[in-house]
């Protein structure tokens, strides 16, 4: 398990997508395609999904950390759990309250962000980079393609407020 | 759409309310409860504590209060008659609100309960809840949310018989806080749990701009009753 943890954290690509997405421009971000891109839930969540290694890192976005508020506590999996898409994962505790959190998609869980437990506001500061909440190798890759890409996910909550 | 809300007779048992919130959660209301009820006394912890402390639970229940694990925000705090508890089973998406608005009305709903009813002037302070002043702490929220469903909710002391409970424990892990009631704010020992409760639901109705109306919903009522006359 450590071992596959320090593999994970040498991947790059993982941590550069959401600064080539920040940039915004879509042909861009579809030039990415194939290395490791990264898609959306309705609810909040995503996947940053490397379909060399089938590693999803997951996380919420900042979307989601805005609308929390400041946030005291993470709940995580426990490394090695199976997950099935839709399943609780954990939860995010900010202002007195517990939101429970789903997974994106299926799959083992390779790798939890232990650096939460000592600094949950990380979930505040760096949402869809530092503040990733797990890593799972996942188990129906299809699953992924089916998730909301950064447009729609954005037009979605635009339409919210 | 309007808030439904709805007060349960007697003194809940815990586990009953929980399994009720449950129940209700996973129907998925196309309504907005809020139910509203005293508990029998227990102490409940929050998410944060994931395994019994079994020092701290044998010395609760040896007076003669339940302990139980939640999976709701906060830390431990109690319940028992005197103690008017507000369980919102809300949908956020439906209400266009964010887990952190939630809260801030929930707060705003009992401060406007506090003073349309009592004449009492509550706050909000840096820690959730609300307050008459600095140190006393007369409500408390803590609160789940799944799927943008809420559950569990608020507890406003009303008459005293909640104060000494508290005496037991470090409520809500804030050493200094104490916590007071409407009765020792109002030095007045009458106060009505009929009355605080309908002030609540208005309360809410208000702060939300919603209509107020009692429940009255064959599933909902069917779900409430069943839960509440399987388990005693």
């Amino acid at each position: 398990m450590t071992f596959t943890f320090n593999l994970l954290r040498n991947i790059p690509r993982a941590s550069q997508v959401g600064r080539v997405q920040l940039r915004g421009a879509t042909s861009q971000f579809a030039a990415f395609r194939g290395l490791a891109t990264k898609r959306f839930t309705k609810q909040h969540e995503y996947v940053i999904y490397d379909d060399e290694t089938n590693i999803g890192t997951i996380g919420i976005t900042n979307h989601a950390q805005e609308s929390l508020g400041d946030v005291v506590f993470v709940e995580l999996p426990a490394p090695g759990s199976v997950v099935k898409q839709g399943e609780q994962i954990g939860a995010v505790e900010s202002v007195k309250a517990a939101s429970d959190i789903y997974a994106p998609l299926a799959g083992h869980v390779e790798a939890v962000n232990d650096e939460l437990s000592e600094q949950p506001n990380l979930l505040n500061k760096s949402p869809e980079e530092d503040g990733w909440l797990c890593k799972v190798r996942v188990t129906a890759p299809e699953q992924f393609n089916e998730l909301l890409n950064e447009e729609t996910y954005t037009s979605l909550f635009a339409a919210e407020e | 759409m309007s808030i439904y809300y709805k007060r349960l007779p007697g003194f809940i048992n815990y586990k009953a309310g929980l399994e009720l919130q449950e129940r209700l959660v996973a129907a998925k209301p196309t309504k907005d409860v809020l139910l509203l009820l005293e508990h029998a006394p227990v102490y409940t912890v929050g998410r944060r504590t994931t395994d019994e402390n079994i020092e701290e639970s044998t010395r609760l229940r040896a007076l003669g209060a339940h302990y139980e694990l939640t999976k709701r925000g906060g830390q431990i705090t109690y319940h028992g008659p005197g103690q008017l508890v507000g369980y919102p089973i809300f949908n956020l998406s439906r209400l266009n609100l964010s887990v952190k608005c939630y809260v801030d009305r929930v707060e705003k709903s009992l401060i406007r309960m506090l003073a349309d009813q009592y004449r009492i002037r509550g706050q909000t302070s840096e820690h959730t809840g609300v307050w008459l002043d600095d140190v006393h702490k007369i409500a408390s929220i803590g609160i789940q949310v799944r799927h943008r469903i809420t559950s569990h909710g608020f507890a406003i002391n009303i008459t005293n018989e909640p104060l000494d409970w508290f005496r037991n424990i470090v409520a809500c892990g804030i050493h200094g806080a104490k916590m007071t009631s409407v009765a020792s704010a109002l030095n007045n020992n009458s106060i009505s749990m009929d009355d605080a409760t309908l002030a609540a639901a208005n309360a809410f109705g208000k702060v939300l701009d919603k209509e107020v109306q009692q429940l009255d919903d064959p599933e909902i009522d069917a779900i409430i009753s069943d839960v509440l006359d399987n388990i005693d």
